[in-house]
């Protein structure tokens, strides 16, 4: 039973346990179960940030052609995960605050958080910084679709606002009302 | 007219067919231009008329007057033609097809009437038209002119169950009853279906039934009266009676003497009214009515009253208390069936033809028998084993009274069975003992270890193995011992012995864990208690007992209690590490395994090696596969699950890297 790690077309690295049977069905056993959900955390993550999927719903493992199909299946040892399983997933990723039900109230579909939005609140700084646009008024479509492509482009405005909210704690950053939506003002690191 | 007399009943022809019908009655065919023979002879009043049959009757109604006219002048005949008889009479029809000027016939062979019969149906006619006699001739001293008595078609006959028009209430249901059933359904309640009592009150037809004797009898005597002053002298025939007597006692007086012709009425014992024939209670005082021995000959009475002219003349005036009979029954005899069985038949000739269907018809209501089963159902009814046709109430109350006499006889048999089972439990105990012992003995006498009759001894011994009784030594019980603590060892010497089977005894006893190294308690339990026989174990002492368990076998036996509860007795070869080891063996060797596989390579039942193989998961030894995630797979999870050996400890992260 030596597995070997697989390469998805896409060029993204299944770990070797993905080719293991038993890891697509929920564990009786707690300890197993706590390692296999921690591959399983670990695995959607990876492939999330790998692909930039925000994410992730039940409905991934009930429809096949989704974006995670590479991942919820596996067609050479014939596993999928069931339904049931991947809802107790997103559940314990909740549960370790890697994600958030969005929208909130239900349990079907998470945004995922493969950038905590500390993290996020870095990057956006950064970038605001390095395409010189501080002391400037953004909106958030400008920042979401930006002319050049950057690591900000297609975020959600709900993990976009997490982010700004992080930044205007360490007032870095204003969030301002605009005509057509919301806007934001970068500030520099020591403006303080 | 012997016949058609005897057997037929007047009606009233100017109704219509239809409004002479019981309620439950049909009528089936109807024939214009039909004539009758009364036996070998035409009948001339019934000439030309109607034929109807119904499903209980055949109707005769008289057609055209001309008929009467020219055979029956006799005014009293008019309309008086029509007749009904009773379908029950007839034995059997023939048919004649008819031969140039001869009409085609069908004759109806009727079979003799009996007493009873005489008695309730066909002497009805007579008794109406006594009656209307003895009104008129009260009503007026000249009544010469009516003197020929005429049928009422309309009254009743006097005795109350047997009056077609009257309504009754059941006693049961108080369902009043309608009038107008044949007489076979009008004696069990249409609502409730019990049968009518005597006692039912009737409603309507009473008064008019019991109301006119009275008067008659009360006018008569007091006429007597007047009359036995004078006629006191001359009179031998009775004794002279004193003024101021009671009505009912001078009544009864007068008619002692007073009666004239061969009438059969009954003197009640009590009251000495003359009741006619067919009443079973006096009408006056209601006191039962004796048998035929107090009928009084009324012809012999006429004859000793001679020498009183003046009563005699009373006594045709009061003679209407008595009801005499018509003359056409004192032809007969007083109602006696003198006439030869091959004159005993009607005929129906059918001058304008349609005898062919008419026959169809008549065949069918005489095989039909609608009369009898209305009479059949009634006598079921009032038996009360049979379930037959029961309605409402009353078949309610049988069928409760049925299921429990059912359900006591069922229960007072099983008990008979446990009581007689539990007498003889403690002997056959002892028979299978001593059998044994006496088995035992002959095979030691025998130094080849042989016994004499191998396969005799085989075989007692093996019905005695069947029956659980093949125990070397009586099942331990506690009156053996005194200590608790001896008891429970001994036993558990005793379940070690079943359980792995007696070896110092060289016998090939095999124990119930000889080939299983894992066994369910509750099997355990079972066997045990099986192989004692009468004397059984309880859990508890099963419990406290295997405390000593180990101590007596070997391998050693120990109890363990799975996941799910169950409780076991295993060998060490199953303990869990063990057990979890021989597992991953299998798994190594042959790739993953179902429960169904190991248990199979374990030879154990699916059920426990699913328990044990909750426990191997539990240690984290196995992981498993639910083929229910398979790609095509849409079944629920559990159902199949593969064990794999557990690949997630250990594991290194191999995949993509962050």
């Amino acid at each position: 039973m030596d597995l070997q790690p697989h390469t998805t077309p896409s060029g993204f690295k299944l770990p070797s346990i993905h080719s293991l049977p038993p890891f697509f069905s929920k564990q009786e056993n707690l300890e197993t179960l706590a390692i296999s959900l921690d591959h399983w955390t670990r695995l959607i993550l990876s492939y999330a940030r790998f692909k930039r999927i925000f994410y992730l719903r039940v409905e991934d493992a009930e429809v096949t052609g989704g974006d995670w199909d590479e991942v919820l299946r596996n067609t050479r040892i014939n596993r999928r995960v069931r339904p049931e399983y991947l809802s107790f997933i997103l559940s314990q990723l909740v549960a370790k605050n890697l994600a958030v039900y969005d929208p909130i109230k239900q349990d079907r579909s998470v945004l995922l958080y493969w950038r905590t939005p500390d993290e996020w609140a870095e990057v956006l700084h950064s970038w605001a910084t390095s395409t010189g646009q501080l002391n400037t008024i953004l909106t958030f479509y400008e920042i979401i679709e930006p002319a050049v492509e950057s690591q900000l482009s297609g975020i959600p405005v709900a993990i976009l606002r997490k982010a700004i909210a992080v930044l205007a704690k360490t007032a870095r950053a204003q969030s301002i009302g605009v005509a057509d939506g919301e806007g934001v003002r970068f500030f520099a690191t020591h403006a303080r | 007219m012997p016949t058609l007399d005897r057997y037929s009943r007047p009606i009233d022809g100017t109704i219509p067919v239809t409004a002479l019908l019981y309620d439950d009655e049909k009528l089936l065919a109807s024939q214009d231009s039909v004539g009758l023979y009364d036996g070998p002879s035409k009948s001339p009043p019934h000439q030309s008329g109607a034929l109807h049959v119904s499903s209980h009757r055949l109707f005769f109604i008289s057609g055209a007057s001309s008929s009467s006219i020219l055979h029956a002048p006799d005014p009293s005949q008019e309309g008086g033609a029509s007749l009904a008889i009773d379908l029950h009479h007839v034995i059997h029809t023939e048919s004649y097809a008819g031969f140039f000027k001869s009409s085609p016939k069908v004759t109806l062979h009727l079979r003799p009437i009996v007493e009873s019969e005489q008695r309730s149906g066909t002497r009805t006619p007579a008794i109406p038209a006594g009656r209307t006699d003895s009104s008129s001739a009260l009503a007026s001293t000249s009544s010469t002119t009516s003197s020929t008595p005429a049928p009422d078609i309309g009254s009743p006959p006097p005795s109350s169950l047997e009056d077609p028009f009257e309504a009754w209430d059941c006693d049961i249901c108080d369902f009043r009853n309608p009038p107008g059933l044949s007489p076979a359904a009008r004696n069990t309640c249409q609502l409730c279906g019990m049968p009518r009592s005597a006692s039912s009150s009737s409603v309507s037809a009473k008064p008019v039934v019991t109301s006119p004797p009275i008067a008659i009898t009360r006018n008569a005597s007091i006429m007597n009266d007047s009359l036995h002053s004078r006629s006191l002298p001359t009179s031998t025939s009775h004794t002279p009676i004193p003024l101021g007597i009671s009505p009912s006692m001078n009544a009864s007086s007068s008619t002692d003497s007073s009666i004239t012709d061969g009438s059969h009425s009954i003197s009640c014992s009590i009251c000495t009214f003359l009741n006619h024939p067919s009443l079973k209670d006096c009408e006056m005082c209601g006191s039962p009515l004796g048998g035929p021995e107090v009928t009084i000959s009324g012809s012999s009475a006429s004859n000793s009253t001679p020498t009183a002219p003046l009563h005699r003349a009373v006594v045709s005036k009061s003679a209407p208390a008595s009801r005499p009979d018509s003359p056409a029954l004192d032809e007969n005899g007083g109602g006696m069936d003198n006439t030869n069985d091959k004159d005993r038949y009607i005929r129906l000739s059918f001058r304008q033809g349609g005898d062919k269907a008419f026959y169809a018809a008549l065949k069918t209501a005489l095989q039909g028998k609608t009369w009898e089963a209305t009479k059949q159902s009634r006598v079921q009814t009032t038996s009360p084993d049979s379930s037959g046709k029961r309605v409402g109430i009353d078949a309610l109350l049988g069928s409760l009274a049925n299921s429990k006499l059912t359900t006591e006889e069922d229960m007072q048999d099983a008990f008979a069975d446990l009581s007689a089972l539990m007498t003889k439990a403690q002997d056959m105990v002892r028979l299978a003992k001593d059998l044994n012992e006496q088995l035992t003995i002959s095979n030691s006498r025998n130094p080849e270890g042989q016994s004499i009759e191998p396969e005799e001894a085989t075989f007692v011994r093996s019905s005695l193995a069947q029956l659980g009784l093949s125990m070397k030594n009586a099942p331990v019980t506690a009156d053996m011992t005194r200590d608790e603590n001896k008891y429970m060892e001994q036993l558990a010497k005793e379940l070690s012995g079943m359980l792995q089977g007696d070896r110092k005894q060289n016998r090939k006893v095999e124990g119930i864990m000889k080939s299983r190294g894992v066994i369910g308690l509750d099997e355990v339990w079972g066997g045990w208690n099986r192989a004692r026989g009468v004397s059984l174990v309880s859990p508890e002492q099963t419990l406290s007992a295997l405390k000593y368990l180990p101590h007596y076998t070997d391998p050693p036996i120990s109890t363990r209690t799975l996941t799910s509860g169950l409780r076991v007795l295993h060998t060490p070869s199953y303990l869990p590490s063990a057990f979890a080891s021989r597992v991953l063996e299998l798994i190594f060797e042959y790739g993953p395994l179902s429960t169904m596989d190991i248990a199979g390579k374990e030879s154990l039942n699916v059920g426990l090696i699913a328990e044990l193989m909750l426990e191997v998961e539990g240690r984290g030894d196995v992981c498993r596969d639910d083929i229910g995630s398979a790609v095509g797979a849409a079944g629920a999870s559990s159902v199949d699950i593969r064990w794999w050996p557990n690949a997630f400890v250990g594991y290194e992260w191999d995949g993509e890297e962050d």
